[in-house]
């Protein structure tokens, strides 16, 4: 769906990419992370056409997007960071104006007015002026105009940033049922909780190239920490010294009934840890293999670690 | 023009809610009615503050005079209310970036840029004319004028808008370089406070000086012979303005 290769950019004498590629797949949610700065907001007005770019290929929906710009953005939806309206109108005097550049008919118009406005829980303020609207409630008419014209590709940019967690869960489950209606959303935030609720896969974009791109389960089992934490029925202090004669165990915490337990080798630890716990004589209460989070992963493939 | 309507619709919608068009008409109308006020009066305060009554016989005190002193009243006041009045509608939609929603949907810069000089191009004709005809209605009551037909009147406000017409074109031209409203303003203020008038003193560029057309509209009527080359040379350079705003707008990188 979208396809790009070797993405150039610069701004003055600092380029901001690298020559990064990435291919997204239909009907997939890409994340698209990085630090502020990283280059996120670039890479999406590049493939929403608002800005040009040095060098590089960019095919999207099966077109160059150099010299379908205009074609191409019937078939896309974007919604920036901090979107901006004419304060002066009111929401639904804004989803007009959108839906006649867009050169829908009347009841076309009308009609999707009224869904989106539905589909963002802004009914109620439509009549009110955008001027009069908190950051959230811009936020979702941005969301609303971005998919007026029921785009197969969706960008969105920080779209949860100035939401509340009501709010932000209410819109993941519009981009999961955006997902659901076959569209294509490529998602750029900070919020790596959101991305671990909704992404299919993640990119990390640092210092203008992409450091990491993996489907996100695959991503968390490579970047598994070889840590067990165990929680004991009673105190475990006495377990320390045998355990430690293991070769495969590295390093052992232990607070009174909850042990730590750091080993060399995850996958022989694994044939092993059971049968040896089993020999105690203290009942195990839980035993989890610690799972790095996105925030985990995110900050070393930033920190190069 | 894709989707002109939309955007004339919405300009209009703009000008109800911020009231740009009509600021603009009042303050022309209140300029046209202090004049002959101001007129009036001005014999009576020199007296008062004991200057001697001769000065008034250096002050042109006819109808056409009256509407020249209004339209050098205009063409300084009036510029900077203007210019400072309608430098937002471009601006904002850069600076503040209400562009970008529309332009991700397809938005035409073209029907952008000719929406708002076709409102506010023909605010300033009516804005111009209504101006010139309470100045020229309020002094026929005051002075008892008689003379000057109300066809002149209307052909010197025609001319008198173009001028500033251009400078619209001109101000949305340096708006969409600069993207900022107050530097552009003072670059067309200074275009036509200064640049202009020392341009007109050289003979092989007044005649097709855009200013020229303030000196036209003097005369009260189309002299077509002078008039011919200063309303070709301005129509060019509008159109040019005109252009190289929605070239400029088009091409943008948004950051």
């Amino acid at each position: 769906m979208i396809e790009v290769k070797n993405l150039q950019k610069q701004f003055g004498k600092h380029q901001v990419l690298k020559g990064i590629d990435f291919t997204i797949n239909p009907g997939e949610i890409y994340g698209f992370l990085g630090q502020n700065g990283a280059g996120k907001t670039t890479t999406m007005n590049i493939l929403t056409g608002l800005t040009s770019y040095r060098q590089g290929d960019i095919v999207i929906d099966g077109l160059p997007l150099q010299g379908n710009i205009e074609k191409l953005q019937k078939v896309i939806g974007y919604l920036p960071e901090d979107p901006q309206f004419y304060p002066y109108m009111k929401g639904i005097e804004y989803l007009e104006y959108i839906g006649k550049i867009s050169g829908y008919s009347r009841e076309t118009i009308d009609k999707r007015n009224q869904e989106l406005l539905h589909l963002v829980n802004l009914t109620e303020a439509s009549n009110r002026k955008i001027g009069g609207y908190s950051r959230g409630m811009r936020q979702r008419l941005g969301l609303a105009v971005s998919v007026y014209n029921h785009p197969k590709i969706l960008f969105l940019d920080e779209p949860s940033s100035a939401l509340d967690p009501q709010g932000r869960r209410e819109l993941l489950d519009i981009i999961l049922g955006l997902k659901d209606e076959n569209t294509t959303i490529f998602l750029s935030t900070h919020i790596l909780s959101d991305v671990e609720k909704i992404c299919d896969r993640i990119a990390i974009l640092h210092e203008g190239t992409i450091h990491l791109e993996e489907n996100l389960e695959t991503l968390q089992e490579q970047y598994l920490q070889p840590v067990y934490e165990i929680q004991w029925e009673g105190d475990c202090s006495a377990l320390k010294e045998p355990l430690l004669q293991e070769s495969w165990v590295d390093k052992i915490n232990i607070n009174k009934n909850h042990m730590t337990l750091y080993v060399h080798d995850r996958k022989k630890a694994q044939g092993k840890l059971l049968e040896v716990l089993s020999g105690f004589s203290l009942p195990i209460i839980s035993l989890s293999l610690k799972r790095s989070s996105l925030e985990d992963i995110f900050v070393k493939v930033v920190n190069g670690k | 023009m894709k989707n002109f309507s939309a955007y004339f619709k919405k300009e209009i919608l703009e000008n109800l809610r911020t009231y740009r068009l009509l600021i603009l008409i009042v303050a022309y109308i209140l300029f046209g009615l202090m004049e002959p006020i101001m007129y009036r009066m001005l014999p009576m305060i020199l007296e008062s503050e004991g200057f001697d009554p001769a000065m008034l016989q250096m002050m042109d005190t006819s109808q056409q005079g009256l509407l020249r002193s209004y339209m050098a009243n205009l063409s300084q006041i009036g510029l900077i209310v203007v210019t400072l009045t309608v430098m937002g509608t471009l601006a904002h939609e850069l600076q503040r970036k209400y562009w970008i929603l529309p332009r991700s949907k397809g938005g035409s810069a073209t029907s952008l840029v000719f929406s708002k000089f076709l409102l506010y191009g023909s605010g300033l004709v009516v804005a111009t004319l209504l101006g010139f005809m309470v100045n020229n209605f309020y002094g026929r009551v005051l002075f008892e004028y008689t003379g000057l037909e109300t066809l002149g009147v209307i052909q010197s406000g025609l001319l008198f808008s173009l001028y500033f017409i251009f400078l619209l074109s001109l101000l949305f031209f340096l708006i969409s370089i600069i993207q900022k409203g107050i530097p552009a303003v003072l670059l067309t203020l200074f275009v036509s406070f200064l640049v202009f008038p020392l341009l007109s003193n050289f003979n092989a560029l007044q005649n097709f000086l855009p200013y020229g057309l303030i000196e036209e509209s003097a005369k009260f009527f189309f002299d077509w012979p002078s008039l011919g080359p200063v309303l070709g040379s301005t129509l060019v350079l509008t159109a040019l303005c005109l252009f190289g705003t929605v070239r400029r707008i088009k091409t943008m990188e948004i950051l």
